[in-house]
């Protein structure tokens, strides 16, 4: 095999752009939606290595294959407009996330994410008079039926990811094997893939549809990776380290992000 | 050739003149997509006439434009998928009145949300959403809004919702003619003047009809269902609009920040809305260099 020279002087959002950059096929259509950053940067490193065909649409601008030249904090920003090659109107947005023709994977994320996937972007407790109010579920319902989706993290701790949520806005496999279907989600639609983090990367066990960990990022550990989560996901005997970003992806990434925000986005 | 002697009419109204089209009670559609292409300053005039009890529907997501009059006191109920400051955080009124128990929320999704806005621009009883919307809770919530009915085709069943129709819709664009043809520069958000019984739209600027016939395939929204044409330059401040300035991000921050308290909301407003009478008042109270510190497309700003 031949010797690929990774990087070591990264920063976490880094690891995660370089590992979802690599899992985005040629020829595939991506949706991204708000304060989505990773996301971008990935599907723009996946276009300039591996994937010259991949497609990707800013869900908030409706822009399509941007080629804004540099990451910014919104996607909704005009200038994606800029350097787009068309745009769509957000009705027909809604077309192309509920039809199984269009779109091939979706990024999100919530404020709560439990063992089965499921996200909450809307509230905790009495809706009437809630403990807490997020901003409401937004698009990521788009979950219940794209091919497939990813999901993403700024940070790790125990009130992110629990048992369950206290609301679901974003279907992941519900309430295990077989929730998907109970829902109508459509055959095609694998439901979450991946759960990205700044210290490691989960995948969904195939039986029990919980979450499982695929990967510790270098300097962190399986403990340190437990003590940040409320509920316990499948560990399997052996964790491999998820691998760093190369020199090669490292170097595009910085030239996708000029102004260093990623370094910014992890707390 | 004869003509017929009249002349067409113009739709150009003054701020002051257009806010008086909202009435009480009335369901008012706000445009924008979270905190971008807002039309702000057309929020703050209707705070100033005292407006109560709107239902807001906005096109989608939304920002300042609809959490000033939140905070305001002028609304009784808000149909959501998303309400926030987009990277900035939290949109405080709508959060400080949620988490307190002073507000209404029709708590939707996007596609809830579009299906509904599309039902009543399409004229049909009701859209149907595709499967797996069962697995998102706003439809447990409001059973009244998301309903089961059986496919006649297929015999499976499938979520649809009502039509949604704002009794007056309001929407930003950067440019826009007497009669009504806007431009949205950047996204397309014109689903809602289609869904809307009324249309105001507020622009940058006033152009020519020669202007838009030199650039009519960039017209989105369809003159013939505008009421009422208002020039409002920085109409959108501090939200960003599209292809002329970017969002004032100081003072989304100080915004936020006094939205988080009734009382320092209050003073807000009074410094901002009541104390500064009109659109130009608030310009000044602004500031020249706030104006100017959004203009960073080519220079200057966070990201430059």
């Amino acid at each position: 095999m031949s010797s690929v020279s990774h990087a070591n002087n990264y920063c976490p959002a880094e690891i995660m752009v370089a590992f979802l950059s690599r899992d985005f096929n040629d020829s595939e259509l991506g949706v991204i939606g708000a304060f989505s950053q990773i996301p971008w940067c990935a599907i723009r490193v996946a276009q300039a290595l591996h994937a010259p065909n991949l497609w990707f649409v800013c869900g908030p601008s409706a822009s399509v294959n941007s080629k804004y030249e540099k990451l910014l904090w919104s996607t909704t920003d005009y200038r994606l407009h800029v350097g787009a090659e068309s745009r769509i109107s957000l009705d027909t947005v809604m077309d192309m996330q509920g039809n199984p023709r269009f779109i091939d994977f979706g990024c999100y994320g919530g404020f709560q994410i439990d063992k089965y996937g499921n996200l909450n972007m809307a509230f905790i407790g009495d809706q009437k008079k809630p403990k807490f109010r997020g901003p409401g579920t937004v698009g990521i319902m788009a979950t219940a039926w794209l091919r497939r989706s990813y999901i993403f993290t700024h940070f790790m701790s125990p009130r992110l990811f629990v048992e369950k949520v206290d609301f679901i806005s974003g279907p992941g496999f519900m309430d295990g094997p077989g929730g998907r279907e109970k829902i109508g989600s459509p055959s095609y639609s694998e439901g979450p893939r991946y759960v990205v983090t700044p210290i490691a990367i989960f995948d969904f066990d195939e039986e029990t549809k919980v979450m499982r960990l695929k990967s510790v990022h270098p300097g962190h550990t399986i403990e340190e990776v437990k003590s940040r989560m409320g509920f316990t996901p499948i560990i399997p005997d052996k964790v491999p380290e998820t691998e760093p970003p190369t020199e090669v992806e490292l170097e595009l990434i910085r030239s996708f992000d000029p102004d260093r925000l990623l370094p910014l986005l992890v707390r | 050739m004869e003509s017929c002697g009249k002349k067409r009419k113009s739709k150009v109204l003054p701020l002051e003149e257009a806010a008086k089209l909202v009435e009480d009670g009335m369901m008012l559609g706000m445009g924008g997509c979270n905190s971008h292409m807002g039309p702000s300053a057309f929020a703050r005039e209707i705070i100033r006439r005292g407006v109560k009890d709107l239902t807001i529907v906005p096109t989608n997501n939304t920002g300042y434009q609809t959490d000033i009059l939140l905070g305001a006191g002028c609304v009784k109920s808000i149909y959501i998928s998303y309400v926030g400051l987009d990277y900035i955080g939290p949109a405080p009124n709508f959060r400080r009145l949620a988490e307190t128990g002073q507000l209404d929320i029709v708590e939707l999704d996007e596609m809830g949300l579009l299906r509904g806005l599309k039902a009543s621009a399409a004229g049909v009883d009701f859209f149907p959403l595709p499967g797996g919307i069962m697995g998102v809770d706003v439809v447990k919530l409001n059973p009244e809004f998301f309903k089961t009915v059986e496919d006649p085709f297929t015999g499976k069943k499938v979520v649809v919702v009502p039509p949604i129709r704002p009794d007056l819709a309001v929407i930003h664009v950067s440019k826009c003619d007497a009669y009504g043809n806007g431009r949205e520069a950047g996204h397309v958000q014109d689903l809602l003047h289609f869904a809307s019984n009324k249309v105001i739209v507020t622009t940058e600027e006033i152009v020519p009809l020669e202007d838009t016939m030199a650039n009519y395939t960039d017209v989105t929204i369809f003159g013939r269902l505008v009421d009422a044409v208002v020039e409002v330059p920085y109409g959108a401040h501090p939200g960003e609009c599209h292809g002329c300035y970017q969002m004032d991000e100081a003072h989304l921050k100080k915004y936020q920040k006094a939205g988080r308290d009734e009382t320092t909301f209050k003073a807000y407003l009074d410094e901002y809305v009541y104390k500064a009478q009109n659109h130009e008042a608030y310009l000044d109270k602004v500031g020249i260099a706030g104006l100017l510190s959004t203009l960073t497309y080519h220079k200057g700003g966070k990201n430059e």
